[in-house]
């Protein structure tokens, strides 16, 4: 009696920590047997994951800001900046590329500081400052140029869209920044340090961490990646336009926040992130190839994000229970 | 990238036509040199008579000009063709797909529809995702070639030839990295309007045009409603332009229209697109404005708007947009099958006025209202009879 | 209470053999979440009787109470019963019926309406309801009048409870419990701390009236921390501790000293860790230190000294630890270490506290000095991760290692490095947190009521640790309210009042009492020693 107990919990802890995993296995079986080879084509999953490099580097960028307990609503913001720098820089003055993308990740830096400045220094709560920063920042996108600039140097598409065994560079920025993301949280102190000033500043700071530091940095680095989020797009397009980024800030929420579904349940994690991104991306996919038009979109991701944390939050109840 | 506009050549047929210079230079002829005081009133006459003539001539029914050359179109039977809209939303389209898609079935062609919805994010991915798939051929609806750069050459070393559809107007040379293009006579459509405009108010007109600059295609209409004018009534028409972004229609259009004809000499107002109009009248009616309205595309619903009595909407532009899927049905075929692209496939337009749109049902089929046929006439050039 | 004492009162001592005992509980077991706070506890009380309910925290003296006001329901265990006055009572308790079952209350907070009438406030829900429900507060205002002067109460009916002292507030509290046992005057009456908030000489005036109630046939059930009082009031005592029922004795064969040994379940002297001398060697000097409650203050700690500082709540002993820390802002104050450096204590952050061989564990355990959703492994090595930290990773199994084998050291139970530190005793959680601080090897540990909400066991353990940490040459500063428990462990204690310390005890002078009065001293009395320079002093 106990011991089948034990078993149940065990199995709801899995099926808990590991359910998005399972869930998106499901989907693929799932659409291969609706879809067949239109579906199970390597091409589909060329395109699963060659297309969310983007979304994915920007979500990491978040999630660092969430897991330090602050809200990034400017990250849009600053990869539209930083998408117009390529396209205004390189484009309509000629500069090399190398040193546009460097301007545009410097970019990133600035308006990374610029936040960090105003909530850690002024004491302004994150959510109100990036939120003001994020449509200040999409506005001078627009205000630097209002339509399309085609033709950037192809040496940065060649970079973003080369192929390796398949799959665009891209795509492995990403997987690289997500498994030094990884490091970073699981295996050195600084990881150990994030995951404190997020769950307690007071318990942090009399700990002897330094929370100004750690909060301020992770705005930074999350405008940075959001910069270098921008520079992948550039590349991906080989054009800029101020109005290609502002759609990508609910689906990188969606993706951090049904990532702490899995994994590592209930803590923002990055592999939870990856496994969200391409989750959601395939359900998509797959639901375009049988047939469903543009608003699919959006209730799967919604309804995904829903389910997955009810679900999960049922699961964590039943085995602890 | 986008090519400079040139004013319209385009001639209208009709007999009328041909008077008008004679007409012209026997009114001049008569006048004299004693007759200077009287010089409005003829280039007036003159004026209007070639407005009413072009008029006339786009209000007729349409009929199919495209004289091809024909070609074997069963050699790409089997092949796939993805077509990436700009948005699936808008009924524009799911017309011109619609008949796309009948126009593909019919030459044994696949297709596979990907929804812009609207973002660039998502129209990359549709761009992406076609190539992966290596489809034979990619249709890009109403997106920017230069937007999708990096995809379009990325296309190019696959192989895969890329058909822009509504990106520049018909009479201009196609974008780069595009193998060929399809589009309407947008400049027509202005010329067009001017006309309308011209000879509804008896060549004295003040207009003001609503553009939306952030649809490529506005620069050629533009163009073309200020070469008509230019053209018909260089001294008497006078035409102002204002700007609302499509985002900022529901929001900017009724309050920019109120300002436009609180001047009381503004007669005519051209939105550029007709899903403007229906924020152009009621604030035309609030300022108890007699100005009148004409705009293009002749959307399914607003078109009817023409037969309501007493609307300010006088005329709608239209193309037909079945027609218009089978026209880059046919481009695309051409460049399967290894023929050579057109330059211009011919869309027609007709002018709907008041006048003739009583007699029309706008929810009939689309043969019905605009008055041709196309679909028969395509097949022979296919080959597939 | 002994049989004189009741005659001087005045009153008839019942015989508790002529009615049904007011209690009776039986087996009276609770477990939460895997924890069984209550182990099978019997209890009964006489008709009549003042029995007393002891134990410290952990004990399950809580919980009884609140199984026997209805708010908890006690396990389904075979032999579970209550019965009060002879009749059956079902578990769990319905803690609407309370009243009709004979079980009254009378807590802490007393429950009265200040802006309403002692009568209103007796009878709100006794009152006797005539024809078409109007109340006839005459008929009320003489029932109470009556109630009141059957137990002699100075107080009239139509007074408003607001304009009454403290004592007389409790003493209606009293009457009202009594008043709605009926007419019967049968049952039980829980007294829940009564004298909490009660001056010193009106807790002899209150017990007059419980021994009243007492006389009229009503058990009663003292539940208290305050010794000298059930001493002094009650027939027999049980004493819970870890959740069962150690002893239930007549009071008369218990003193002071007996019925602490009993609660902490080991003698004194093993309870308290055995006295150390401290050394002459200066871990450090504080001068002038100011902070938002603390006048300049200065003292010295020495090497193995512990010394606590305490007074009333706010008095600004308890916001010293924190001010030398960094953890609140200071508004003044210099520190001089051992090695010749200078600190200004206003610039000081923790991060530079630590630096200094400073460790600080706050009081607010849940939200200062811990992360409750993180593993135990986490909170423990959080301070010195660092060290763990080679050729660019966490070496995971040595950190598990060694958190393994303090939790084994410091026995905490259960003992598992990844359950969340939620899930452990507050004792426990006080063990590992504190094994945290001396993983960083300070020199001077600041510790705020490190024994609060903790349970006996861990008490004495803790307190073993202090000692270990001061015979090791760790100075102490151990900032704590808990009289009882301060002459036990520290060296020397300063009593702090509106910020300034008004004196300094050490042995003899260190006790509970004159830590108490003193206390309430202010502090601008002669010849008592004021504020100044404080380090150790030869005294008595």
């Amino acid at each position: 009696m106990e011991s089948r107990g034990r078993t149940r919990q065990t199995f709801f802890a899995f099926a808990g920590r590991y359910g998005v995993v399972m869930a998106w296995a499901l989907l693929i079986a799932l659409f291969g047997v609706l879809l067949g080879s239109s579906f199970l084509a390597v091409s589909t999953f060329q395109t699963i994951f060659g297309t969310q490099a983007v979304l994915l580097i920007l979500s990491l960028g978040l999630l660092l800001a969430l897991l330090v307990g602050e809200f990034d609503l400017s990250i849009v913001g600053a990869m539209s900046i930083s998408v117009m720098l390529v396209g205004v820089l390189n484009v309509l003055h000629g500069w090399p590329i190398w040193l546009a993308v460097l301007a545009a990740l410097g970019s990133g830096v600035v308006i990374g500081a610029i936040n960090a400045l105003l909530v850690v220094r002024l004491g302004i709560a994150s959510i109100v400052v990036t939120l003001g920063a994020g449509t200040f920042w999409s506005g001078v996108g627009y205000g630097l140029y209002a339509t399309t600039i085609p033709g950037i140097d192809p040496r940065l598409s060649s970079v973003m869209n080369g192929r390796l065994l398949g799959l665009p560079l891209g795509f492995y920025y990403a997987a690289a920044l997500t498994v030094a993301f990884w490091y970073v949280v699981a295996l050195t102190p600084l990881g150990r340090y994030l995951y404190f000033v997020g769950a307690n500043r007071t318990v942090s700071q009399l700990s002897g961490i330094r929370v100004d530091l750690i909060r301020g940095g992770s705005l930074v680095v999350s405008a940075t990646l959001a910069s270098f989020a921008g520079i992948v797009l550039a590349g991906m397009l080989g054009s800029s336009t101020p109005s290609a980024s502002s759609t990508y800030l609910l689906p990188a929420f969606a993706a951090v926040f049904l990532g702490t579904t899995t994994i590592q349940v209930g803590k923002f994690n990055p592999w939870g992130t990856f496994v969200a991104v391409y989750f959601l991306i395939t359900g998509i996919t797959g639901l375009q190839l049988y047939g469903f038009s543009g608003w699919v979109v959006d209730v799967f991701y919604g309804g995904s994000l829903v389910a997955a944390v009810a679900l999960s939050r049922g699961f964590a109840r039943k085995s602890a229970a | 990238m986008e090519s400079k506009m040139r004013p319209s050549r385009r001639v209208v047929r009709s007999p009328l036509a041909a008077l008008v210079p004679v007409v012209a230079s026997l009114l001049v002829a008569g006048c004299g040199p004693a007759g200077g005081v009287k010089s409005a009133a003829p280039a007036d006459d003159k004026c209007v008579a070639a407005a009413k003539a072009k008029v006339d001539a786009a209000k007729a029914p349409v009929t199919f000009t495209f004289g091809g050359p024909s070609f074997n179109a069963s050699a790409a039977r089997g092949k796939t063709i993805y077509w990436i809209a700009t948005t699936g939303d808008i009924p524009f389209t799911k017309a011109v797909y619609g008949g796309f898609e009948a126009a593909a079935k019919a030459a044994g062609v696949k297709v596979n529809f990907f929804d812009g919805r609207g973002q660039t994010s998502e129209q990359l991915r549709g761009m992406q995702q076609a190539i992966a798939a290596k489809a034979d051929l990619i249709v890009l609806q109403a997106i920017p070639v230069g937007l999708m750069g990096a995809a379009v050459s990325a296309a190019k070393s696959a192989g895969i030839p890329i058909v822009e559809a509504f990106n520049v107007d018909s009479t201009a040379p196609k974008s780069a990295g595009a193998t060929a293009s399809v589009s309407f006579a947008y400049s027509q459509v202005g010329g067009l309007l001017a006309a309308n405009v011209a000879a509804g108010s008896g060549c004295n007109a003040t207009a003001v045009a609503i553009n939306s600059s952030d649809v490529p295609v506005s620069v050629p209409e533009m163009d073309g409603i200020k070469a008509g004018f230019r053209e018909l009534c260089p001294s008497t028409c006078k035409l102002d332009v204002r700007d609302a972004l499509i985002a900022d229609w529901s929001t900017k259009v009724g309050p920019l229209t109120q300002n436009a004809v609180a001047d009381r000499k503004v007669n005519w107002l051209l939105p550029v697109y007709d899903g403007m109009v229906q924020f152009v009248t009621p604030a035309v009616r609030q300022a108890n404005s007699t100005a009148k309205i004409a705009s293009f595309n002749a959307s399914p619903g607003i078109v009817d708007d023409l037969k309501t009595s007493g609307s300010p909407f006088t005329v709608d532009i239209g193309a037909p947009l079945g027609w218009a899927g089978w026209a880059v049905a046919d481009q695309s075929l051409r460049i399967l099958t290894g023929a050579a692209p057109v330059n211009d496939e011919k869309i027609p337009l007709r002018v709907f006025d008041k006048a003739n749109a009583k007699g029309i049902d706008f929810k009939g089929a689309e043969t019905a209202i605009y008055g041709g046929s196309y679909v028969n006439e395509y097949k022979r050039l296919w080959g597939l009879g | 209470m002994t049989a004189a004492r009741a005659q001087a009162d005045g009153t008839r001592s019942s015989d508790p053999g002529a009615r049904p005992p007011a209690l009776v509980a039986a087996r009276i077991t609770k477990t939460f979440s895997g924890q069984t706070v209550l182990k099978g506890v019997d209890l009964d009380i006489a008709a009549g009787e003042v029995h007393g309910l002891v134990g410290e925290n952990g004990s399950g003296k809580s919980t009884f109470i609140k199984i026997l006001s209805g708010y908890h329901a006690p396990d389904d265990v075979p032999g579970a019963a209550l019965t009060v006055h002879g009749e059956p009572v079902a578990l769990p308790v319905d803690p609407n019926r309370q009243m009709q079952r004979g079980v009254v209350f009378v807590h802490q907070d007393l429950g009265l309406v200040e802006s309403a009438t002692v009568t209103e406030n007796i009878r709100l829900r006794t009152r006797g309801v005539r024809f078409g429900w109007r109340v006839s507060w005459r008929e009320e205002s003489r029932h109470v009048a009556a109630l009141l002067k059957r137990f002699g109460l100075q107080v009239g009916p139509t007074q408003l409870v607001g304009e009454l002292s403290q004592v007389q507030r409790a003493q209606v509290a009293i009457v009202r419990a009594f008043d709605q046992l009926g007419d019967a005057a049968r049952g039980l009456l829980i007294l829940d701390e009564p004298t909490a908030s009660l001056p010193r000489d009106g807790v002899e005036q209150l017990f007059a009236t419980v021994r009243q109630v007492a006389a009229a046939g009503v058990g009663i059930l003292l539940v208290t921390h305050r010794l000298d009082e059930i001493l002094e009031n009650t027939q027999r005592v049980t004493v819970l501790r870890n959740g069962t029922r150690v002893a239930c004795d007549a009071t008369e064969s218990l003193d002071e000293e007996k019925l602490t040994e009993l609660i902490l379940g080991r003698p004194l002297g093993e309870f308290y860790p055995a006295p150390h001398q401290p050394q002459d060697q200066v871990i450090a000097e504080f001068t002038g230190v100011e902070g938002a409650d603390v006048r300049p203050t200065s003292f010295t700690v020495h090497r193995g000294e512990v010394v606590g500082v305490t007074g009333l709540v706010g008095m600004g002993w308890d916001e010293l630890p924190y001010l030398l820390f960094g953890a609140r802002r200071a508004t003044g104050g210099v520190i001089h270490t051992a090695g010749g450096e200078q600190v200004d204590l206003k610039g000081l952050s923790p991060r530079r506290a630590i630096g200094l061989g400073f460790a600080l564990l706050p009081g607010d355990r849940l939200v200062e000095a811990s992360v409750q959703a993180a593993s135990v492994r986490e909170n423990l090595s959080i301070a010195t991760i660092g060290s763990y930290f080679t050729r660019g990773v966490i070496r995971r199994s040595a950190e598990t290692e060694r958190v393994q084998r303090l939790l084994e050291e410091y026995d905490v139970r259960p003992s598992g490095t990844e359950r969340a530190l939620s899930t452990l005793s507050g004792g426990n959680q006080q063990k590992v947190l504190i094994a945290k601080w001396f993983e960083t090897r300070p020199s001077l540990l600041l510790l705020h009521e490190p024994t609060q909400g903790v349970d006996v066991g861990a008490q004495s353990q803790i307190y073993q640790r202090i000692r270990d940490a001061a015979q090791a040459g760790m100075g102490v500063v151990l900032a704590s309210a808990e009289y009882d428990h301060l002459p036990h462990i520290c060296d020397r204690v300063l009593v702090f009042r509106e910020g300034k310390v008004v004196s300094e005890l050490s042995g003899r002078t260190m006790n509970r009492s004159r830590i108490a009065s003193d206390s309430l001293r202010t502090a601008a009395e002669p010849g008592q020693g004021t504020s100044g320079s404080f380090s150790r002093q030869e005294t008595e």
